[in-house]
């Protein structure tokens, strides 16, 4: 028989990815008391992540040498015919690429508990958040439950940063359901013994390849790679899965490639929700916060949890923790939210375009120079060069 | 096994396979995703823990709420409508919608 017993807190975050680990340790360096839990039994693990990241990501952290697999100087982009898009460091003068570097999650997620741990949060593993706690339409804290006991942990404030596949949100009366055609599924090989240039990372477009996504070619160490395709969920099928395209893709690009790992994940590319409500706030995939043309999410959810630590800061100044007070966070969210809306639309676009379209499109960018190396800058260069595409978008949001 | 075979199938989800439905496939998937059908007892969602990846995109889609991810483990409760959203999404196919019994 499980005991309950009772504790408190100022915030509870619920989940100890990126988003959550910011999340919490902000509030903890403004001397709030905090308590991060996890489910998994270690922090990082399962990884359910392509693992690249801009080179943004210094902007909120400095990374140990041990985070990062590879730097790829460049991104290369390939249209079904296999012409290529080329954002390189030489082709462009900034140097902000889309990927630039090839994390290792499992190390990456627990350092950033550490940093946490270290600004005085509480972190438990192995703790599941299995409901909330209510007073009247407020939540007041959770119930968790770990390998010895159940306890209700009562807080001012709840942070759910618990990912793709949030419940406390749904708890808490804010809509994380997402349908098939807003949800990317993925599935990817660690492979090694592979002829790939560590320089780039490799992304294919095509319907054939990848319905409604794209499959990827992510360097991790010498010989080596995260080598993955996420679809469109509404179009999988059974004969047409993401793991079946993946084993396509596997078997023409690298088949004397050998699998280390398999990866499973999805992506919410449904835009941003509504992410606060009386006492409790989503921070990361649990938003829906990911990039939807791109399927990044981990600094948008570090860039969220930022947001959402010092908004809970103030909210504790205040002593108001309802849905007015807390709305502030969605405030400064948005312009994080308007790019979120502006990728949306993007990739609404993007996947209505037969391979045809896009052989051409890709052949449209000869020659160019980028000025930044990021999804955005080559939207809008695509744009200049096919003033229609312009139309096809105005089109979609009359 | 080579980049063949992912043409558009004609086959309806598997929810629109089951037998009871006599409405129509398509209306009936459509009403059953509202969560607003008693459940069935024929049918049952089973997940092959042999081949379930964890990723969580069956708890994202299901319209009743239904599936849970604990640790690595997918749980399907007794709420589930069978509606077939999930058993289509699952990146490896680790869902199934069988008869009960």
């Amino acid at each position: 028989m499980r005991k309950m017993r009772e504790e408190r807190y100022d915030v509870v975050v619920v989940g100890a990815g990126p988003g959550g680990s910011t999340a919490a340790k902000v509030a903890a360096e403004h001397g709030l008391d905090v308590l991060l839990i996890e489910k998994n039994q270690e922090i990082g693990v399962p990884v359910r992540c392509a693992e690249g990241v801009s080179k943004r990501v210094e902007n909120f952290v400095s990374l140990p040498k041990e985070c990062i697999a590879t730097e790829a100087a460049g991104a290369r982009i390939f249209s079904p015919d296999g012409t290529c898009v080329e954002l390189s460091e030489k082709t462009a003068r900034g140097k902000l690429a889309e990927v630039g570097y090839v994390l290792e999650r499992k190390l990456f997620d627990k350092y950033l508990a550490r940093l946490a741990a270290d600004s005085g949060v509480e972190v438990r593993v192995k703790t599941q958040a299995i409901s909330i706690l209510k007073d009247g339409s407020s939540v007041k804290g959770i119930v968790v439950r770990d390998v010895s006991d159940d306890a209700k942990i009562f807080a001012d404030v709840v942070i759910a940063a618990d990912g793709v596949e949030s419940k406390i949100g749904r708890m808490a009366g804010l809509e994380t359901r997402i349908k098939p055609a807003d949800l990317e599924v993925c599935a990817q090989f660690y492979m090694t013994g592979i002829d790939v240039e560590e320089d780039f990372s490799e992304f294919y477009l095509g319907n054939k390849i990848a319905p409604g996504g794209y499959a990827w070619v992510f360097p991790k160490g010498e010989r080596s790679a995260n080598v993955g395709v996420g679809i469109e969920a509404s179009r999988s099928r059974d004969g047409a899965r993401a793991l079946d395209y993946l084993k396509a893709f596997v078997h023409r690009k690298f088949p004397e490639g050998r699998v280390l790992g398999q990866v499973y994940g999805a992506v919410p590319v449904s835009g941003p929700i509504k992410s606060v409500a009386d006492g409790i706030i989503l921070v990361g995939d649990a938003a829906r916060q990911t990039d939807p043309l791109t399927g990044g999410g981990i600094l948008n959810a570090m860039e969220a949890g930022k947001i959402a630590g010092e908004v809970v800061a103030e909210a504790f100044e205040r002593k108001d923790f309802s849905e007015s007070s807390l709305r502030e966070y969605e405030e400064r969210c948005k312009e994080l939210n308007e790019k979120l809306t502006r990728m949306y639309r993007a990739r609404l676009l993007v996947s209505k375009f037969s391979d045809k379209e896009l052989n051409r499109l890709a052949r449209s960018l000869e020659g160019v120079r980028f000025e930044e190396l990021n999804a955005r800058e080559l939207l809008r260069e695509l744009i200049k060069r096919n003033p229609r595409l312009l139309m096809s978008l105005a089109k979609l949001f009359p | 096994m080579g980049p063949r075979g992912f043409e558009p199938r004609t086959t309806r989800s598997s929810a629109a396979r089951s037998p009871r439905l006599s409405y129509g496939p398509r209306l009936l998937f459509r009403i059953n995703t509202l969560n607003i059908l008693p459940n069935s007892d024929a049918m049952a969602v089973r997940v092959d823990r042999y081949k379930c990846g964890y990723c969580g995109a069956c708890v994202t889609v299901c319209p009743a709420d239904a599936i849970e991810l604990v640790g690595v483990c997918i749980e399907i409760r007794e709420n589930c409508n069978e509606c077939g959203v999930c058993v289509n999404i699952c990146p490896v196919g680790a869902l199934e919608l069988e008869n009960k019994g």
